[in-house]
């Protein structure tokens, strides 16, 4: 029954892998603590797919939901949706005797929407409301829409998903059908089922469906490859003080796939973030008064870009120019120096520690199925993390740091209050 | 960043208990060699290895006339961030991220409460640089210069949304202008300004003493080891005065009030009215009843967002001004034409509920939520936190049943009692708006800046 990253004999499996039915892909994690089972649908498509007005993905994602499982009372109280830009997600959970009927909802989102026409268009001006309460008052909304243009260019890739109020407004109920046919079907779906629900009683569910034929996800667009370096001072208002931001991809097609990617990416984060020798916490902020405070994360983009995100505030009496030199320059020396050895220990060390410590593994492995699942990249689990955290080495992560220091996609913005 | 201040807590969860030892995971209540009274409880199997303390001191800080409210706050971060008289700041950082370890202190009108965890393995050094912190604690001006200006730009961003003007306007109308009211709201930046470094000593030295209010301890550690952690935090404190509890003067009684802010880019309302301190006891019933009321599959979604399309969302809850001051509201951003008619449709779907409640559901919520308050119970500092609360309340933790039997104890005639007895009616809420139509809500009290809110009474 499995067939990859999980049942070996006498170790733990992370998830099992069934026969798919009518998806293009099942997963099972295990988890016999939960006191409830968890059903997860992903459809391998969101705003990016989407050549409509901006957020329509989302919009789609309200109706689908209302149609089959957002109406009425559900015994079990606890279902959702979510919209990605590269995915949209249904998920109910409910006791073991729900297994029928969550399934039925679930495998309803495919079906045409059930909604009466003047409830769809007034769920048109809900998502308004929505997008309302999330980035009305948000001073950021406009220069990170901004950002994620000059990283993505002007496609698929810098969509946002909420949308703009514009856009919003000329939703129509046609449009959405149209996206929804074409992207809502179970053979362009995955299930992540968790809990205690045997595989057995699973697979029974999905065999009284029509299995379809196995297929591929669409592959996610490449960004754009030419090096380039946009920096802007910008006023905003409702900004509340000066603060410097630094976005960044990188190519990182050339490195380790997989696990060992992930990893070396998370170790590298965690590295500068750090006041260890090699990181940027020292010089920025213990071992001078330059940023007061700091945000940095790496992350992963479709398993082929790295996505930098710098955020900083500085000190009382040091200029954003300061703050962006003193950065840089903190870059440029630590990966020219290399990292010490001992701070790729301790980071080692510590990202051994606190994946060895998970206390709920089996939430683990659905995070990180449901990222892999996401961008559309095979699946992973707990101990496929565990094994690539092992076997990562110093030059792995210095390799990756050139890469993040090198030629790339960079984009400085300088924020100062709007007064 | 900052591991330290953030308090990132790793947590110890315990999935097996296969090498259990004697009196595991039970409470007990002991006194330290020094004579502080704490509530242990250990946990003794495979793979727990952390260790949580939590330390409740009382103040009186914010109710006390002529202070400034923002410095509890600020010397909160001062003491954690300035480096120890032998360590240095970032090392102390990187030291507790090796050890896996954390501190932080949350500073509140009633109590200023600490909390270590670390694994067993590094108690020695945690503790002896937690001491370190409370008793010479480095004050570092540069550093202080720096927590406020996070503290400002914190406090900036957070009015810069209109709905918490609103919150704040609410604050105004129920504390009127009060020390209770400064330490909660923090609108005044110059106020941040203002805090120096001998108001933060001088408030360092009123509070951390050897005076506190509860004591708790829980993971992997014994009982005589846990007596000696208390003993080595609190030594080297000042003696300190027992403090008497004083009463709060709060009106929540009717008042409509409208905050007209013609920049504001939506409209929001919060109903407000209060609930009895979850020391009176019910807490478990008031947390199913609002699940079951404001659930997007409740009676609220239902009359405002499905039948009257006015909202994306609307909460329904409570916090807490103090431990006595429990405010209850129902809030969310809404249509501004539509205003007038939500607030009222959002009121009576609130008495038909507290009167004739549909409770559909109840069981399996009750299972639910059940089942997830006995696993989160199982960590280490979780049931720390937990029995620290039951104390602040006044309950003795030794002999209340677990978290998750309470909720499971909940029945409908309970939930029902409740609803009744202790919830306000709907006649008695005050109906609170921010908006930039100044005539969205008729017969309200319209003000400018949260603070005329006092005025409206």
């Amino acid at each position: 029954m499995c067939v990859s990253g999980c049942a070996q004999p006498g170790k733990t499996r992370d998830y099992l892998t069934l026969p798919p039915g009518p998806f293009r892909s099942v997963y099972l994690v295990p988890d016999s603590q939960a006191g409830f089972d968890r059903l997860e649908l992903i459809v391998q498509a969101g705003e990016m797919d989407n050549t409509g007005p901006e957020g329509l993905a989302h919009y789609t994602e309200h109706l689908a939901w209302i149609s089959q499982i957002g109406t009425g009372r559900l015994s079990s109280r606890h279902s959702n949706a979510w919209t990605t830009d590269r995915a949209t997600g249904y998920f109910v959970s409910g006791p073991g005797s729900d297994l029928p009927s969550n399934m039925r909802r679930l495998l309803g989102v495919h079906l045409p929407f059930d909604l009466p026409e003047k409830f769809m268009l007034e769920e048109r001006d809900i998502v308004l409301r929505e997008f309302d309460q999330r980035m009305l008052e948000w001073p950021y909304a406009s220069v990170y829409r901004d950002i994620g243009r000059i990283l993505y260019g002007d496609g698929p890739l810098s969509r946002t998903t909420i949308g703009t109020a514009k856009s919003i407004s000329t939703f129509t109920v046609e449009a959405a059908r149209e996206f929804h046919q074409r992207t809502h079907a179970h053979s362009n779906s995955v299930l992540i089922a968790s809990g205690s629900l045997k595989p057995e009683a699973l697979q029974s569910e999905l065999q009284q469906r029509k299995a379809n034929e196995l297929s591929k996800p669409v592959p996610i667009p490449a960004p754009p490859v030419a090096p380039i370096r946009d920096e802007q001072m910008v006023e905003l208002p409702r900004l509340s003080a000066e603060e410097l931001v630094y976005a960044k991809i990188v190519d990182v097609t050339l490195y380790s796939s997989g696990a060992r990617l992930q990893v070396t990416v998370d170790m590298l984060g965690q590295l500068l973030d750090s006041a260890l020798e090699g990181g940027i916490a020292g010089p920025l902020r213990y071992d001078a008064f330059i940023a007061r405070s700091f945000d940095l994360g790496l992350s992963l983009n479709a398993g082929t870009h790295l996505e930098m995100w710098f955020s900083a505030r500085p000190d009382s009496g040091v200029s954003l120019d300061t703050l962006q030199q003193a950065f840089e320059l903190a870059l440029q020396s630590s990966s020219e120096a290399g990292i010490p050895e001992q701070s790729f220990n301790k980071v080692k060390q510590r990202y051994l520690a606190d994946v060895t410590n998970t206390d709920d593994k089996p939430e683990f492995t659905r995070r990180v199925l449901r990222q892999q699942i996401m961008n559309r990249l095979p699946p992973l689990g707990y101990s496929d993390i565990l094994n690539a955290a092992q076997t990562v080495t110093l030059g792995d992560v210095e390799q990756l740091y050139r890469a993040l220091i090198g030629d790339g996609r960079l984009v400085i913005r300088q924020l100062y209050p709007r007064l | 960043m900052n591991r330290l201040i953030v308090g990132v807590a790793v947590i110890a969860l315990s999935a097996c208990s296969t090498i259990e030892k004697e009196g595991s995971r039970e409470i007990t209540s002991l006194t330290s060699p020094d004579g502080f009274e704490f509530t242990f409880m250990p946990v003794y199997e495979r793979g727990v290895t952390d260790i949580t303390v939590r330390i409740a001191w009382p103040t009186h800080w914010a109710r006390t006339d002529g202070l400034n409210q923002a410095v509890p706050y600020a010397g909160t971060d001062l003491i954690l961030s300035g480096g120890t008289a032998t360590r240095k700041p970032g090392e102390i950082m990187e030291t507790f991220n090796d050890f896996n370890a954390y501190g932080n202190f949350s500073a509140s009108p009633d109590y200023v409460i600490g909390e270590l965890g670390f694994p067993r393995n590094h108690l020695d050094e945690t503790v002896e640089i937690a001491s370190e912190f409370l008793t010479n604690p480095q004050m570092d001006e540069q550093w202080l210069e720096r927590i406020k200006q996070g503290f400002k730009t914190n406090q900036s961003d957070l009015y810069a949304e209109s709905g918490n003007l609103m919150w704040s306007a609410a604050r105004w109308a129920v504390l009127n202008d009060t020390p209770l009211l400064q330490a909660l709201d923090v609108s005044d930046l110059d106020t941040i300004d203002a805090v120096t470094r001998d108001e933060i000593l001088a408030w360092h030295g009123s509070t951390f003493t050897r005076v506190v209010k509860a004591i708790t301890v829980t993971g992997a550690i014994t009982k005589e080891d846990a007596g000696n952690v208390v003993d080595r935090l609190l030594e080297g404190l000042p003696e300190g005065e027992p403090m008497a509890r004083s009463e709060d003067k709060a009106d929540f009684s009717p008042v409509t009030v409208l905050l007209h802010l013609p920049d504001a880019e939506k409209t929001t309302m919060g109903i407000v009215g209060q609930l009895p301190p979850t020391s009176d006891g019910g807490d478990y019933e008031d947390l199913l009843a609002l699940t079951l009321f404001g659930s997007s599959e409740g009676p609220l979604f239902q009359a405002l967002r499905t039948e009257l399309r006015a909202t994306y969302g609307i909460q329904a809850g409570y916090t807490n001004y103090t431990r006595e001051l429990r405010p209850f509201y129902l809030f969310g951003e809404v249509v501004t034409a539509q205003l007038a008619e939500v607030s009222k449709v959002a009121i009576a779907t609130y008495e038909n509920f507290r009167l004739n409640p549909d409770l559909t559901g109840l069981e399996e919520l009750k299972l639910q939520v059940a089942d997830d308050a006995r696993k989160d119970a199982l960590y280490v500092d979780v049931a720390a936190r937990l029995m620290m609360e039951a104390l602040l309340d006044g309950f003795d933790p030794v002999v209340l049943p677990a978290v998750h039997e309470r909720f499971a104890a909940v029945t409908a005639q309970s939930i029902k009692t409740r609803l009744q007895e202790a919830f306000p009616p709907g006649s008695a809420f005050m109906v609170m708006a921010v908006s930039p139509d100044p005539d969205a809500l008729p017969g309200a009290c319209v003000i400018t800046a949260p603070n005329q809110a006092m005025n409206c009474r």
